[in-house]
């Protein structure tokens, strides 16, 4: 058990945070982060022969805790989200660059995002993972991830920018295609 | 390059860190944007936006102890799958252990010992009263303990199971010594079914030196005793008739 118990444990101090914050983006909960985390080490546990090269179990520890997370949440759809077919791939304003995003603001227009746009985007934002990197995470070529992800921005910043016609507005989101 | 391909392309440029797009591609944006102020203003704006979202994103407070947590979870859930899977283990090596020792005691147990006594007793029994002794034979075979005529006991060999083309058949053999002669002639009785072999073409035959007696009993159309015989006749194997006293 020696080696193996070594190898969860270094994993779990190596990427602990990471995938909490991950999980937290994804769920919008902190209960449900830390449940979903605690799985994901659950599961990385038991396939931990499959790690080949250490130097890949962080993407291969995400992948794990989103696999988990869409096995979770396929049956509850407890997430009503938008459809971004309104959005336009282009930007039609930005916000207010000098103004900080409320975290709590941010989070509730990741919620509104089917988990198919909402995860390029933490990705891309809070990982710093390349396209090619999020291709992988998603099984999805990389074409339709950088489709994704501007379509996602676009909808970020007009959700986010306080001047925009399309901010929190119930009407507008009913309208969206919830 | 125009003001719509660069917006085009800066959607999809990194500015916080190396650019998702091709080499050609950002040495061209780069140079329409220091020559574009409006494109300039848009790449500040990008930049700006990912900077504070990237920020926002990134503040989750992680909670206290958590970590400590799921660490002494999964190493309690490791630990006790370790000793489950060791259990199992140790559990499916002792049962092995305990059916290789059981095989090998009942193997042990299913061989017979050679009982000599037995094996004198029956040999015994057939020298003493051969005649009854097969009888009995035939008869624990659901065979009929006699056949059309009357082999006289007084030349028995030996009885045994032979097979033949393929079937085990009982054989009775008698022995009798030829006269004038060291040598012997012998005959066998085989007693077969038509269970076991079709009967049409069941015939008498001969060769230089055997001869094949067929016997039937219309009584008992089911059975053929088959002689093989190296005399003439099967005549000197018969019981003899008791002549009139006078």
């Amino acid at each position: 058990m020696g080696s193996a118990g070594t190898g969860v444990r270094e994993l779990i101090e190596a990427h602990y945070d990471s995938l909490y914050r991950y999980a937290y983006r994804l769920t919008g909960s902190s209960a449900d982060a830390e449940d979903l985390t605690q799985d994901t080490f659950s599961k990385a546990m038991l396939r931990l022969s499959q790690l080949r090269e250490p130097d890949k179990a962080k993407g291969w520890l995400f992948r794990i805790l989103r696999n988990a997370y869409l096995h979770k949440v396929r049956d509850q759809k407890r997430h009503r989200t938008v459809s971004l077919e309104s959005v336009g791939d282009l930007p039609e304003s930005a916000p207010d660059p000098a103004t900080d995003i409320d975290p709590g603001k941010l989070q509730d227009v990741l919620n509104e995002l089917d988990e198919t746009f909402r995860t390029p985007l933490i990705l891309f934002y809070f990982e710093d993972f390349s396209y090619r990197d999020i291709a992988d995470q998603m099984d999805l070529p990389i074409g339709t991830v950088m489709s994704r992800l501007a379509r996602a921005k676009s909808y970020l910043r007009n959700r986010l920018d306080p001047n925009s016609d399309r901010k929190t507005d119930g009407s507008r989101r009913a309208c969206d295609g919830l | 390059m125009d003001c719509n391909l660069a917006r085009q392309l800066l959607v999809f440029h990194r500015t916080s860190g190396p650019s998702e797009l091709s080499r050609d591609d950002v040495t061209a944006l780069n140079a329409h944007v220091a020559s574009c102020p409006t494109c300039t203003l848009q790449l500040q704006q990008q930049a700006a936006f990912d900077a504070s979202i990237t920020k926002a994103m990134k503040s989750v407070l992680v909670p206290a102890g958590a970590k400590n947590r799921v660490l002494t979870a999964t190493i309690t859930k490791q630990t006790t799958q370790f000793r489950r899977k060791l259990l199992t283990v140790a559990s499916l090596a002792a049962c092995l252990i305990l059916a290789v020792g059981f095989a090998t005691g009942f193997f042990h147990n299913l061989r017979p010992a050679f009982d000599t006594h037995q094996l004198a007793w029956t040999n015994e029994r057939f020298l003493e009263t051969p005649e009854r002794s097969v009888q009995e034979w035939l008869a624990s075979q659901d065979l009929p303990t006699t056949a059309p005529i009357e082999f006289d006991y007084f030349n028995y060999m030996e009885h045994s199971k032979q097979t033949e083309q393929g079937r085990d058949v009982p054989v009775v053999t008698f022995v009798i010594r030829q006269p004038n002669s060291p040598r012997y002639d012998f005959a066998k009785m085989y007693v077969i079914t038509d269970g076991q072999f079709n009967f049409k073409k069941l015939k008498d035959d001969q060769t230089s030196l055997c001869t094949v007696t067929v016997l039937r009993d219309p009584r008992r159309p089911g059975i053929a005793w088959v002689v093989l015989h190296t005399t003439q006749t099967i005549d000197p194997f018969r019981k003899p008739i008791p002549k009139p006293v006078a």
